[in-house]
């Protein structure tokens, strides 16, 4: 039997679009707007001044915060405005607008010392300067995930190649195409760690990579693939560990807990090129796909690049009301604003046609408990939503509240069509906020 | 460019099922057992199923008006309740008492608490249960199949219990004995259960805990004075037990939520509804266990909760 994590749901995966697809890179952006700050860290120092000319791959902003990482001009041109700009997960955030010139004259080289001589920290270090965050779409600074605690014992590293979101394809693109790539980061990863052995984590169901990464892994000792079963949210951290390692991690603790590192394939590829190459983050490979979009695909594209010019390059849309979501469909987020930027944690964008999305009315919870059969944390999503709706906020840490991803395969299995994830969100932030206030008390 | 952005909050896709499409598939589950209700006691039978349901309709629509909220008619859940009233009354009941069970159902039964899953008891078996306390006599004459001048006599259960006397199990198995309208024909039962269960609009866990309790009862019972106490398969085919197993006790509003509460749920039932049938006065037991076993339900969920993921701090 495949292994697997318990809860969680079966979706239509609408990856036949762009599973097929090879990864195309579109031409040069005129414009791209790079944001100073990433998910979770502080933002940065813009390093450069309006009108001041750039390269490609040059440090523009940087911030002496630990959970921050660098930011790097994506194209060569000049820096056209310094501001406030929109953002895919927040409504506004500092930004930079730059202005191509089309040279793509490049700010980086290859470096003289091969890593294998190169020590832990200088690792680290080069990673921390090449921006790299997690890519797959929390954009957890990579430097620090790699650097856990020095008691704390890690024995495997996992590479998250499960893409448990409906209609993305980059990981499974990547791992055709970029295989050796991919490998050759996970030693990077070993020796970092000062471990044995990695686990790459795929869907059963994804054949041809499978079959790619068992024939390129078979050489490498250390690297062994672990094929899961299909199903949703088994990319999630937590779900990846439970089902390759059968392990929990404690709650509301991080990976390292219970001796794992999980990373995503992509992140890997990019640590990789910072290491081997010194190649900073400033491109990423996204799925552009869905219902709505012309033509779907994979494309490598800049950091910064705008919504509307990946629009134009994929074949414009089918309709004009549609919800567009950076992301996929389960947990992504919709965006308002076409002129928003790729961001380093964008996995893809999804063109959903109004019409076609189910915007029923909530009706009454009728406890039919299939929310409590499909959480991976085992929660009681109903108790939730009603302790919730009555306010009975000091109630929730009893039903675990802050253990909640907000995979959304609660919301998606209501019959009642209950807005589930909003309850828990909301839930979270206010025993979040009493937490603080009573400790304030104190 | 011509584009529009509607953004709403995630999940951005939702399963296609939905609380109309959940009752449907219970009321096409339960089908069988109409018809065979029909086929054995006559048309009659029919327009006591079309009265009970319509009863229920016309006064869930009434009540959600007087209490000023919107109307859920729509969602089919009274529609569900009505018939599941009706096939657990006897076919020659008068058509004032379905119109009383149905009001009482609807009113104490469900909206009095709130409305579709708020209330604690099963809402038919409310209006049953109030039926069988006003009405003894009336919800306890049996008539015998095909039988239009309505000769009384008693129910397989009846009969073993007052008179030691027994049914033939193919007629348990096909419906051919007195009873209530949708209880008698257990192949129709099982027909339903199968499809209710293969479309998971019920979980699995309740009526096979309920069953297995039964028949883990009855195995020792029968084991040890098989002259006193029936055979498991009289025991499982004849009475309501099917149809409270596969249709009453899963009513996912009135049983808990957590897999572990709902094998207790289940367990309950079945150990109930075993205590009545041999050592109660009654000669059915199936309904007070099922609303029994519904007041605890909270209880039990409280008790059940699992521990999250992680474990507790």
């Amino acid at each position: 039997m495949l292994k697997t994590f318990t809860g969680g749901i079966r979706l239509a995966g609408h990856k036949e679009a762009t599973a097929n697809s090879s990864i195309e890179i579109p031409s040069l952006p005129e414009q791209v707007i790079v944001p100073l700050i990433q998910y979770g860290g502080r933002l940065c120092e813009p390093l450069v001044k309006t009108g001041e000319r750039v390269k490609t791959g040059q440090l523009i902003g940087l911030s002496q915060d630990s959970l921050s990482v660098a930011a790097h001009s994506s194209i060569s041109g000049k820096v056209a405005r310094i501001g406030e700009f929109v953002h895919p997960d927040f409504e506004k955030a500092r930004a930079i607008l730059i202005e191509s010139d089309g040279l793509d004259e490049k700010a980086w080289e290859a470096p003289e010392k091969d890593y294998q001589d190169l020590s832990r920290e200088e690792l680290l270090n080069r990673i921390r300067n090449a921006g790299v965050v997690g890519m797959g779409g929390a954009s957890f600074p990579t430097h620090v995930k790699l650097n856990p605690p020095r008691n704390k014992k890690i024995d495997f590293f996992v590479v998250n190649m499960f893409e448990c979101e409906p209609y993305i394809t980059t990981d499974y693109r990547l791992a055709i195409e970029k295989c050796e790539e991919i490998l050759s980061g996970v030693n990077i990863f070993l020796k970092i760690l000062e471990i044995e052995t990695a686990y790459i984590a795929i869907g059963a169901d994804k054949k041809e990579a499978l079959d790619i990464l068992k024939e390129k892994a078979a050489k490498f000792e250390r690297i062994k693939i672990a094929a899961l079963k299909p199903k949703f949210p088994q990319g999630e951290e937590k779900c990846l560990i439970k089902a390759v390692l059968n392990k929990e991690v404690p709650r509301g603790k991080l990976p390292y807990e219970a001796g794992a590192i999980v990373c995503n394939p992509q992140t890997i590829i990019t640590v990789y090129e910072a290491v081997c190459l010194g190649k900073p983050l400033y491109e990423k490979v996204i799925t552009v796909t869905g219902k709505g979009i012309k033509k779907p695909g994979n494309l490598k594209v800049r950091i910064g690049t705008l919504l509307k010019d990946i629009i134009e390059y994929s074949g414009g849309v089918f309709e004009d009301e549609m919800e567009v979501i950076f992301g996929g469909p389960m947990m992504g987020r919709a965006q308002i604003d076409i002129n928003v930027p790729v961001v380093k944690g964008t996995s893809g964008i999804v063109f959903l046609p109004a019409k076609s999305l189910d915007l029923s009315k909530e009706s009454a919870c009728i406890r039919c408990g299939r929310c409590v059969e499909v959480c991976p944390v085992r929660l009681l999503p109903l108790e939730i939503n009603k302790l919730v709706k009555n306010k009975k906020w000091e109630r929730l840490n009893a039903y675990y509240i802050s253990e909640c991803m907000l995979c959304g395969a609660c919301a998606y299995v209501c019959p009642s069509k209950i807005p589930l994830v909003q309850r828990l969100k909301l839930g979270q932030k206010v025993t979040e906020r009493l937490k603080g206030k009573n400790r304030d008390a104190k | 460019m011509n584009l529009n952005l509607t953004a709403n909050e995630p999940p951005h896709v939702k399963s296609t099922d939905n609380t109309r499409k959940v009752m449907l598939t219970v009321i096409t589950a339960l089908l069988p057992a109409v018809i065979t209700g029909t086929y054995f006691f006559g048309l009659r039978a029919l327009l006591l199923i079309a009265v009970c349901v319509s009863t229920c309709v016309a006064s869930e629509f009434l009540i959600q008006r007087l209490r000023g909220v919107e109307t859920t008619t729509g969602d089919l859940s009274a529609v569900l309740t009505g018939l599941l009233l009706a096939l657990v009354l006897p076919p020659g009941l008068p058509l004032w008492a379905a119109v009383l069970g149905a009001v009482v159902s609807i009113f104490l039964g469900k909206q009095l608490f709130g409305g579709l899953g708020s209330n604690i008891f099963n809402p038919a078996l409310i209006g049953r249960a109030f039926l069988t306390a006003t009405f003894p006599v009336m919800m306890t004459a049996w008539i015998k199949p095909f039988n239009l001048e309505a000769v009384t006599t008693a129910t397989p259960l009846g009969l073993m219990k007052f008179e030691g006397v027994g049914t033939p199990v193919s007629a348990l198995f096909m419906g051919n004995t007195a009873g209530c309208i949708g209880e008698t024909s257990a192949i129709a039962l099982i027909l339903g259960g199968i499809f209710l269960l293969f479309r998971k609009a019920a979980d699995w866990r309740i009526p096979l805990g309920y069953l297995s309790a039964v028949i883990a009862c009855s195995l020792f019972l029968n084991c040890f004075n098989p002259s006193k106490y029936p055979s498991v398969d009289f025991e499982i085919l004849a009475g309501g037990l099917l149809i409270g197993a596969i249709f009453m006790a899963t009513d996912p509003a009135t049983s808990p939520v957590t897999k572990k509460g709902r094998w207790i749920y289940a367990v309950g039932c079945g150990l109930i509804t075993m205590i009545i049938r041999r050592w109660g006065g009654l000669p059915e037991g199936v309904m007070y266990s099922i609303l029994f076993m519904n007041a605890l339900r909270p209880l039990i969920d409280r008790n059940t909760r699992p521990v999250c993921f992680g474990g507790a701090l």
